[in-house]
């Protein structure tokens, strides 16, 4: 499994290297800006460092699914699949593979954020005055209760695993029907969002059905779209291993 | 090694062994490669080589000595009865061709002489 | 044991193999003959796991293929299809960390033999040079059942002939060896079996060197005999 995983972060590693050049682009502008008190350049470092970091860790939570995508539907599937793995393994891989690169490149931007606000900070007196203020105002509620702030994580991270597991599942079902003929990219993504509706539709039915409304943001609600991720996930992931063993062909 | 298309490898292959035998390429008692690496020499399938070393050592022209491999004959009446053997079906080839020919025997011989003489 | 029964597989709008039955066993080398699009390299692909048999099924050793079934056969198809960020190196370190028959050593001395060097970058080879590493790092396992589509493919000659004497050194009692290709002539040497797929269905197994005793048929006359309406003339 380890050696599973170990090629899937390789088979990442050139989109993640163009997201890293990019944000070193952005960064360099930004440093430099702030080294001549350009605001132009400033202004255009951060807002493009802010869209590069959001970008980037959207594209960095689904590059499981691609990959899956590109292993499904070309003849690197050989590589895969004529080594003794079974699709359990060979999907739960490219899962961990997936939340670990998720939850670096995650730390590497807040950890960039920090020390660029802190270096602009250092330099300029009034953002000094400002996150002050604010590291005043957060302070009173930093101990926002740890509970409720592992429930949103938990319920966060469940969330994102639900999303992969249907995306997994599209990927899978769309190259066992029509392997590698194509638009079969564009029909597993229509795939996917349609179960994704669908199933946000059932999801909130049920809701209603058990708790009597579907809005809000209440912990019956949390714990119950907590349940029914999991469910769903572990369903289509099921699904999905045993259509790869079974009835997919490369 | 190429191979005519129409009779049985094994054969050609040994035709090629009792040639070199018989022209001192190869001499009396000299250790023999094994099965494999034969296959390997004249490109041949292992079961081939096989069959190969099978139908020398019927004709007693090689022996197999236990964990010590295979082996040419040392007996010379041996080889010279494949020269024999190989002399008369080179003949046996010849007459079947100056047959389909139309050429006599007689014809044939002084055919024979003289091209001997010319060289 | 390779045994193939009443396997079919069908595509959108084919047959690729029809009612496929047969028997392989260990010890022997098999031609796989047929034109182009017979069905030879989908069976091949079912029994490498790769495609699933519409019906029918595939046993090896009395097991159906599945999972563990991949850890002896081996199987090289036509196409590439490494990872393109892969060097030489890293093809065998992949296949050193998935197959525990794989053999660093050999696979290090069949790439030099096919004049490759490690640090070379799968995206960079030629095509000839693609041939050459297919075949060496799939000979470079010590498998139960190897089959190798095309291996002799856009490979000059030198290499053909160092491809032919690994099949020949590898080959053993047993083992089965399924080679299909075209050079018919290149093989019908190397091989004692022959199989003939044709239009998708199974036309025949002949023990090469019988032909010749019994028929006197090369297995390239066979072949003919088998595909084509010509009669064949020429030296008898």
């Amino acid at each position: 499994m380890l050696n599973l995983i170990k090629y899937e972060f390789r088979k990442s590693w050139f989109v993640k290297g163009i997201i890293l050049a990019i944000t070193a682009i952005f960064e360099v502008i930004f440093l430099i800006g702030m080294a001549s008190d350009n605001e132009d350049m400033l202004g255009f470092g951060v807002s493009f460092l802010a869209l590069t970091a959001v970008c980037a860790l959207f594209l960095i939570g689904v590059l499981g699914i691609i990959t899956l995508h590109k292993d499904l539907n070309t003849k690197q599937s050989y590589m895969l699949f004529m080594t003794p793995n079974n699709s359990y393994k060979i999907l739960g891989s490219k899962m961990i593979e997936n939340a670990i690169s998720i939850f670096i490149a995650g730390l590497f931007y807040i950890a960039l954020a920090i020390a660029d606000i802190t270096a602009w900070a250092a330099k300029s007196d009034e953002l000094k005055g400002v996150i002050e203020l604010i590291n005043y105002l957060l302070g009173e509620d930093y101990a926002i209760d740890a509970p409720s702030f592992a429930l949103s994580s938990m319920s966060f991270i469940v969330g994102w695993i639900y999303v992969i597991t249907i995306g997994f599942f599209a990927v899978v079902i769309s190259a066992t029907l029509l392997n590698g003929r194509k638009f079969n990219g564009l029909i597993s993504f229509i795939i996917f969002l349609a179960i994704v509706i669908i199933s946000g539709i059932i999801s909130d039915n049920l809701l209603e059905a058990i708790v009597g409304y579907s809005w809000g943001y209440s912990t019956e609600q949390i714990i119950f779209n907590f349940v029914y991720n999991i469910c769903l996930s572990v369903g289509f992931y099921a699904i999905s291993a045993w259509l790869m063993d079974n009835k997919l062909s490369v | 090694m190429q191979y005519d298309s129409k009779l049985p490898i094994y054969i050609q292959v040994i035709n090629s062994i009792k040639m070199d035998i018989i022209s001192g390429r190869i001499k009396c008692g000299q250790k023999l490669p094994s099965s494999r690496e034969l296959a390997v020499k004249y490109t041949i399938n292992p079961n081939t080589a096989a069959r190969v070393y099978q139908e020398l050592e019927r004709e007693s022209i090689c022996f197999t000595k236990r964990g010590m491999g295979t082996f040419v004959t040392e007996d010379e009446g041996v080889i010279r009865d494949i020269r024999k053997q190989m002399a008369d079906e080179a003949i046996v080839e010849f007459l079947k061709t100056i047959k389909e020919l139309g050429i006599t025997v007689e014809e044939a011989i002084s055919l024979i002489k003289q091209r001997e003489d010319n060289e | 044991m390779l045994e193939s029964i009443d396997v079919t597989k069908k595509f959108v709008g084919k047959t690729a193999v029809d009612s496929l039955s047969m028997q392989l066993e260990p010890g022997h080398i098999y031609a796989l003959l047929g034109p182009n699009g017979s069905g030879k390299t989908t069976w091949m692909k079912m029994v490498a796991g790769l495609i699933k048999p519409t019906s029918g099924v595939i046993k090896y050793n009395g097991e159906p293929i599945n999972i563990s079934t991949r850890n002896e056969i081996a199987y090289m198809s036509t196409e590439p299809f490494f990872y393109d960020w892969m060097t030489v190196a890293d093809v065998g370190k992949y296949y050193q960390d998935f197959f525990k028959d794989f053999s660093m050593d050999k696979y290090k001395m069949l790439v030099t033999n096919m004049e490759l060097t490690d640090k070379l970058k799968v995206k960079s080879l030629s095509s000839g040079m693609m041939a050459k590493l297919k075949v060496a790092v799939t000979m470079a396992r010590d498998a139960q059942v190897y089959m190798l589509d095309e291996p002799l493919n856009g490979i000059d000659l030198l290499a053909r002939d160092s491809v032919m004497r690994m099949i020949l050194t590898t080959a053993g009692d047993n083992k089965i060896l399924i080679v299909s290709s075209h050079l018919v002539e290149e093989l019908e040497s190397v091989v004692d079996k022959a199989i003939f797929i044709k239009n998708s269905v199974f036309a025949g197994m002949y023990d090469v060197e019988e032909l010749r005793t019994k028929e006197n048929c090369s297995l390239a006359d066979k072949y003919r005999q088998v595909f084509s309406n010509v009669e064949m003339g020429g030296m008898e």
